[in-house]
């Protein structure tokens, strides 16, 4: 079968497919040699043909029932589940936002306790007994100290335990950037000053020329460098952020200028050497740190 | 050829008149087409599964499927074409099926199974010989040439080949039919 050409092959199975008697007594007479090939392929394809069956065994076609497929009805409690699924849903998101709220809300409490006092009655802070702040010597027995006028918020005593710590809270809030309650009456401005300073933890440096009259003071729950510039507008000071907790004040030369920003930038409290004259502008360690 | 010609064009018209029919909602087109195309439908059917009853269960898959489909076919092509084309697709499909199930029959069924394979499922037991060592794909070929005598390009289009790959298909499928056959017990 190998041995037979392609074109023979070809020929061989056209023949024997056709089925022609005559065709293949033809072919025999040119290609005697092909007798056994040709024969056995006739008898395949006959009988190939011959076993094509007709019908079933019974000879009986079954009718064709179309079956079609039918929607499967969802089931009767399906909605009741489904409103349940959302009652339920609702109710633990609602519960969810209402824990949290509170949460936060206490938490805020619990910040502007910390502030307002330091030592809270149930804090776990372990402190160490704290420092008797030293008063500044008063020379007017007049002036006294309110009690609002304590809220030292930074005891340098304080060991603050990380979980509760007003520094958690507000992380980004420096030390000085708090708020403090200062109420000071009928005392100097150097003093209110370097109070309003150790409330805060400021570093408050007084320049040369700060007039030193008898002032009064009452800041509740307000940031030191806002304290400060509001004494600044009335008294005729400017305040400069150092940046590090350091705070310079000093004349101010322009009354519109009461507050100013980083040194960095350019005051314009500070006049330029050409427009100063002998007599102006700042003098002692300000002028000399220019 | 002429008269051939003649009679296909015939049945074209018949058949698409009859899906017309059935489209528009006549309840009795459908059996018509039934009618017409069961035992060539079952020929294929058995040809590529062999066993009578998995061939009968083959038909009715492929009359449902016709029958669900029917708005779909496009009438590019012969009605018969589309038909054929999709009984030898269900059938290849439901023997492939039928010997993953085959594989893993008990050995109680499987010796049922052999009473009743006693009997020739074919008529010739050389025919049936040959026909069960072959692939699904090969029954399908000879089956649609031997059987149905389709043409090269009707095979063609019933197999989704082109006629050159019909026409390869064919001689290997019929070589390796050879082999079988005279191989075969008598």
């Amino acid at each position: 079968m190998s041995q037979i050409p392609a074109a023979m092959d070809e020929l061989l199975w056209m023949i024997a497919e056709n089925g022609d008697d005559s065709a293949i007594e033809t072919f025999l007479k040119r290609y005697p040699d092909q007798r056994i090939e040709i024969l056995r392929r006739r008898r395949m394809v006959m009988d190939l043909r011959s076993a094509k069956p007709l019908a079933l065994p019974g000879g009986k076609r079954p009718d064709f029932i179309p079956t079609v497929p039918r929607a499967v009805a969802a089931p009767a409690w399906r909605w009741p589940v489904v409103a349940a699924s959302l009652v339920v849903l609702l109710t633990v998101t609602w519960a969810a936002y209402t824990v949290t709220q509170r949460w936060q809300a206490r938490q805020a409490v619990a910040m502007v306790n910390s502030m307002d006092n330091p030592l809270p009655r149930r804090s776990i802070f372990r402190t160490a007994e704290p420092p008797s702040p030293t008063p500044a010597p008063v020379a007017d027995p007049s002036q006294r100290l309110t009690p609002e006028a304590a809220p030292v918020v930074r005891q340098p005593a304080i060991t603050p335990v990380p979980s509760v710590s007003a520094e958690q809270v507000l992380p980004s809030q420096a030390p000085y950037e708090r708020p403090i309650t200062v109420r000071l009456t009928e005392t100097t401005l150097d003093r209110a000053l370097g109070f309003i300073g150790r409330a805060s933890g400021l570093s408050v440096v007084i320049g040369p020329g700060i007039p030193d009259e008898i002032t009064e003071v009452d800041y509740v729950n307000v940031r030191p460098l806002e304290a400060l510039k509001d004494m600044g507008r009335r008294y005729g000071f400017t305040v400069f952020d150092q940046g590090n907790g350091t705070v310079l004040v000093i004349p101010a030369v322009d009354p519109q200028a009461a507050t100013a920003g980083p040194p960095s930038r350019p005051s314009p409290t500070v006049p330029s050497p050409a427009q100063q004259t002998p007599n102006q502008g700042l003098q002692g360690p300000i002028r000399s740190q220019e | 050829m002429s008269l051939g010609s003649a009679i296909r064009s015939t049945d074209y018209d018949e058949d698409l008149i009859l899906v017309e029919r059935f489209l528009a909602g006549d309840p009795e087109a459908f059996p018509t087409l039934y009618a017409r195309y069961y035992d060539r439908v079952f020929s294929i059917a058995r040809g590529i599964l062999i066993d009578a009853d998995e061939a009968e269960d083959a038909v009715q898959e492929v009359f449902t499927l016709i029958y669900r489909n029917l708005s779909r076919f496009d009438r590019r092509s012969r009605l018969s074409t589309w038909l054929f084309r999709i009984a030898v697709n269900r059938s290849i499909q439901q023997s492939r099926s039928a010997r993953y199930r085959n594989r893993w029959t008990t050995l109680t069924e499987a010796d049922e199974q052999a009473d009743e394979s006693a009997v020739p499922v074919l008529p010739d037991s050389r025919i049936t010989f040959a026909m069960e060592h072959l692939g699904a794909s090969d029954r399908a070929i000879l089956t649609l040439f031997y059987w149905e005598d389709l043409s090269l390009q009707e095979i063609a289009d019933s197999l989704g080949c082109g006629v050159n790959a019909a026409k390869t298909r064919l001689f290997r499928a019929r070589e390796r039919f050879r082999r079988y056959f005279e191989d075969a017990p008598e």
